[in-house]
């Protein structure tokens, strides 16, 4: 089982539509998504982390939530049952994309997404098989909304030394994927906000990166209208992006998000934590 | 490439259908927005009738998830039979615009309501979506409690769970409870303002 065969499965999984099950996934489908449990190594070490992704393929014009979904709807949800010692990190969420539902608007994913866990063992591990089990709920919509849910578990060898080589290609490129399509946390990137009037804005220094467009997508659902365009103005490497704040909404203590951009044909964010900034003056009040 | 659909499509839309809030959505502490529609025995109703009452306003959607958890639990029969009962005015609203999800003619509804045991006090229709809209109502459920002046005391989600399981119901915060226990008892409301959660509304 090594090279020859490892190419033949390759090719064979290149020629197909979808990816093919590794012998570690797991997976369950309802009627407009398939949901797979993969884990990106195929032996486990004590208290070295390891990555695990949930993959989401929705049938053509559903979609699934984002973290904040939006005007409506409901984010995706995974509650792991873990051996004991063992942890798992906050779920990491691919890069949102806006649509537009009936004059409201929601934030979520189209065609396929890929969530990632940090799991870590813990720091006394015995030789054995170790069960990672993820109680997965989300909600499927196109028009109409219909709850989803599913119980995936993967079970995994503690066996030091094993590492992530023997990794499939498949899983390799599902993961390489996944990293590529998540937010970057960029030191780089300088951020505050405040509020005017009816506008949340937010300002952001570099990096160079940036570019047009440029649109927000805030982390706690109720504080911006998800639906009302976003008006970006640059100066030198400073960009403000200003919201529609909604009716009753809190001005934020501290504003999380991610700022999306493009890149060629790429979509490309930075994850903001943005600090309350000072209360803009108007530009004609500073100018005397 | 993906990206580009879903974008694509949100420009169509954007272009053929006003964003809800766009407008001056009702600020808690200012008049609620005055409306008339009919309910589903024909009757209008409007916000004006029930000034000195304590109104809620509840958009509704029996075929949302969320709606049904709602429902087919008898929580929010149970809180509207409750509350009737102390004489506050329920008015459940439908914004489903005809052809979508939970347009129903009033005697699909009227048959729905009984067989869930609902208990509000009238279930208006807004098809076309303008009370929807001047109240920024985006979701069903989507709660607003008005005062007996006519100021909007409390928008948001009928509790703090934003799921569509039954079993969340249970040790759930109820926002429209305990809104209208403050504000009926002469308190100030302690939670104005949640973020409402479901199924969006079908404008």
């Amino acid at each position: 089982m090594k090279s020859l065969p490892a190419f033949a499965a390759w090719s064979l999984l290149a020629a197909l539509p979808a990816p093919r099950a590794t012998a570690l996934e797991a997976s369950a489908s309802t009627a407009n998504v398939k949901v797979r449990l993969v884990p990106e190594v195929l032996s486990i070490e004590a208290g070295k982390p390891f990555s695990v992704a949930l993959h989401m393929r929705m049938a053509p014009l559903w979609h699934t939530y984002w973290k904040n979904p939006g005007d409506s709807g409901m984010p995706t949800r995974i509650v792991w049952t873990l051996p004991d010692g063992f942890k798992a990190s906050e779920l990491r969420w691919p890069i949102p994309m806006r649509a537009a539902d009936g004059g409201l608007a929601l934030y979520g994913y189209e065609h396929e997404a890929t969530f990632l866990t940090e799991i870590t063992p813990g720091a006394d591990l015995p030789k054995g098989r170790f069960t990672l089990a993820a109680k997965v709920t989300w909600l499927e919509c196109k028009d109409i909304c219909i709850p989803g849910k599913a119980d995936l578990d993967v079970t995994l060898k503690s066996a030091p030394g094993m590492g992530r080589a023997a990794l499939d290609p498949a899983s390799k490129a599902l993961f390489a994927a996944a990293r590529a399509a998540m937010p970057r946390a960029s030191e780089a990137v300088k951020a505050s906000h405040s509020v005017e009037g009816g506008r949340l804005i937010l300002t952001v220094a570099g990096p160079p990166s940036l570019g047009s467009p440029l649109e927000f997508f805030p982390d706690t659902a109720g504080l911006i209208e998800a639906a009302e365009p976003q008006t970006v103005a640059r100066a030198g490497t400073t960009w403000t992006v200003s919201m529609k704040r909604a009716a009753n909404a809190p001005a934020p203590m501290s504003l999380g998000g991610v700022l999306v951009t493009r890149s060629g044909s790429r979509r490309l964010a930075f994850e903001i934590s943005a600090a309350p900034g000072p209360q803009k003056k108007p530009a004609t009040s500073q100018a005397k | 490439m993906k990206a580009q659909t879903l974008v694509r499509a949100a420009a169509l839309l954007a272009l053929s259908l006003p964003a809800v809030g766009t407008g001056a959505d009702p600020v808690i502490g200012s008049p609620a927005p005055a409306f008339t529609l009919p309910d589903t025995a024909g009757r209008t109703h409007s916000l004006a009738d029930y000034k000195g009452k304590w109104v809620v306003l509840e958009w509704v959607n029996y075929d949302c998830p969320f709606v049904g958890k709602h429902y087919n639990s008898g929580s929010m029969p149970a809180l509207q039979k409750e509350y009737t009962g102390k004489g506050v005015v329920w008015l459940a609203v439908n914004s489903s615009a005809p052809g979508k999800q939970g347009n129903f003619t009033s005697d699909v509804i009227q048959s729905r309501s009984s067989r869930y045991g609902a208990a509000h006090s009238a279930y208006l229709l807004d098809p076309a979506g303008t009370v929807g809209r001047a109240y920024g109502a985006k979701t069903t459920p989507h709660m607003y409690v008005i005062s007996p002046a006519g100021a909007l005391v409390y928008a948001g989600g009928i509790d703090d769970r934003p799921t569509t399981d039954v079993a969340d119901i249970q040790g759930a915060k109820n926002h429209v409870r305990a809104a209208l226990d403050e504000a009926m008892a002469g308190k100030p409301v302690t939670t104005p303002v949640a973020t409402p959660y479901g199924c969006s509304v079908k404008y």
